[in-house]
């Protein structure tokens, strides 16, 4: 009778063991896009900026950030 | 005797109850994506300004804003005044922007991917062929949208389009700025074309077979199936995805003129789930499944009872529940997306992608569909869905409906 169940009793763990790996995998995805999502262009090679000092007063800088241009709704077209 | 009775009756009110708990927690999971929606809207807005800041950092460049969307550029270097422009477009999961530097010839010095929701391993795939690069030094004018057909990359040609499209739409407001003329390309995109014909036919060929005086209900599966893995997977890489269901949850509704496959799939599902309570998508003609279907008659695969399913459906759930969320917060459809169906039809894929498609590839030979029973989070969906239908069904008739 034990030796009946016992490659059941391994199928099974076999199989759990299976199932959990598959869903580790699963998860360690949705964490690596989470992770890799705010750059995606971080593997590539870097792109050349001139390393410049801007010259003071030469124009007024204007924070992107406090501008209203990015217009959202021209977007919805 | 009276055991049985007693078992039976215990067995109803475990099911009672636990039908009950599930339908609470569909409530709940129904409130919980709403504000995640609405939060990862918000969220959404608030960082796209920040981004442009990391392309051209305050500390060596100036940038003023010029026009909607339209921005000088100034580095002390290059005494002359460069530009920028933005333009977006739809690509496979949702928009796709783009910031495009252009010199005072209004030539392509530079472009950026502003945002996007593309899956990111096909993102990665296009960034890596340098599909971007090929814009580099030409004109403003230089029919920019037929470079995604010549040199756009195999398996990601929609992203090559809506890149390719995003960055005429810049160079258009950049002429228009400087008055420079500009002509757009047209787009001869068929509306109908063969994969559309087909997924139609898989369609009717699906409900036909659920007739119940149809005699070649096994016949018709199998080719069904056929058609459904060599067609949808391989020669068209486009089976239905999370991504896909995350994109039109969020209102990121594809351009319908060249994405009518995934109109036709998705709301023809939705139609026949709705009006029947069947899922003709998964038992027909899904690629995957298709594929595992194939390798179990290879293996003589078998289904297997596990005592433990229940818990593991509720994980399957879970995961997909989770997926969806992160899709919802961070408003992008493609990140949370962890099907093995790019890999296996479009070898594309994480390296985590392929070990996982390996391992469902072995079982599939021994269990009977092992991707679909435990992983799959279309499955999940499907079934939150007919969940609705029956509590409708059974408000609206006042009868208890078996969910099927």
């Amino acid at each position: 009778m034990d030796r009946k169940k016992a490659p059941a009793k391994l199928k099974g763990i076999v199989l759990h063991g299976i199932l959990l790996a598959s869903f580790l995998l699963a998860g360690m995805e949705l964490y690596r896009n989470l992770t890799t999502r705010e750059n995606p262009q971080k593997d590539l090679p870097a792109q050349k900026s001139p390393a410049v000092t801007l010259k003071e007063d030469s124009i007024k800088t204007e924070s992107i950030q406090d501008s209203t241009l990015w217009d959202q709704t021209e977007f919805m077209e | 005797m009276e055991n049985i009775i007693g078992e039976s009756e215990k067995n109803g009110s475990v099911i009672k109850s636990r039908s009950k708990t599930e339908w609470y927690l569909a409530l709940a999971t129904l409130l919980i994506l709403a504000v995640a929606w609405w939060t990862g809207k918000e969220n959404r807005a608030s960082t796209q300004s920040q981004k442009i800041e990391a392309f051209y950092p305050d500390s060596l460049y100036r940038i003023m804003p010029a026009d909607q969307n339209i921005w000088l550029l100034q580095t002390q270097r290059q005494q002359d005044t460069l530009f920028l422009a933005a333009g977006k477009a739809k690509g496979y999961a949702g928009p796709v922007k783009i910031l495009v530097q252009y010199n005072q010839e209004l030539k392509i010095q530079q472009l950026h991917i502003w945002s996007a929701s593309e899956t990111p391993s096909y993102l990665s795939k296009v960034l890596n062929q340098e599909f971007i690069q090929t814009f580099k030094g030409k004109d403003y004018d230089d029919g920019l949208k037929k470079l995604a057909q010549t040199d756009g990359v195999t398996g990601a040609t929609t992203t090559c389009r809506a890149i390719a499209k995003a960055t005429e739409k810049a160079s258009g407001k950049i002429a228009q700025y400087t008055g420079h003329p500009f002509k757009a390309t047209r787009n001869n995109i068929p509306v109908m074309g063969s994969k559309e014909i087909i997924l139609l036919l898989l369609f009717t060929l699906s409900m036909i077979t659920r007739l119940p005086r149809f005699r070649y209900k096994k016949q018709t599966r199998w080719l069904t199936l056929a058609a459904g893995l060599i067609l949808l997977g391989f020669v068209y890489g486009q089976p239905l995805t999370l991504t896909n269901i995350n994109s039109f949850l969020m209102g990121f509704w594809p351009q319908w003129q060249t994405q009518l496959y995934l109109y036709i799939l998705i709301l023809g599902m939705l139609l026949i789930l709705l009006t029947t309570g069947k899922n003709p998508y998964c038992h027909h003609f899904c690629p995957f499944g298709a594929f595992q279907e194939v390798l179990g008659l290879l293996g003589k695969a078998r289904p297997i009872h596990l005592k433990t399913r229940y818990l593991w459906i509720w994980l399957q759930r879970a995961l997909a529940w989770i997926a969806v969320i992160i899709a919802l917060l961070t408003h992008n459809p493609g990140i949370s997306d962890y099907v093995v169906f790019g890999a296996a039809f479009q070898f594309t894929g994480s390296n985590l992608l392929f070990i996982l498609l390996g391992l469902i590839t072995a079982t599939s030979l021994f269990i009977k569909k092992p991707w679909c029973s435990y992983l799959c989070p279309i499955r999940p969906i499907i079934d939150y869905i007919r969940l609705f239908r029956t509590k409708t069904l059974q408000l609206w008739t006042g009868r208890k409906h078996q969910q099927s």
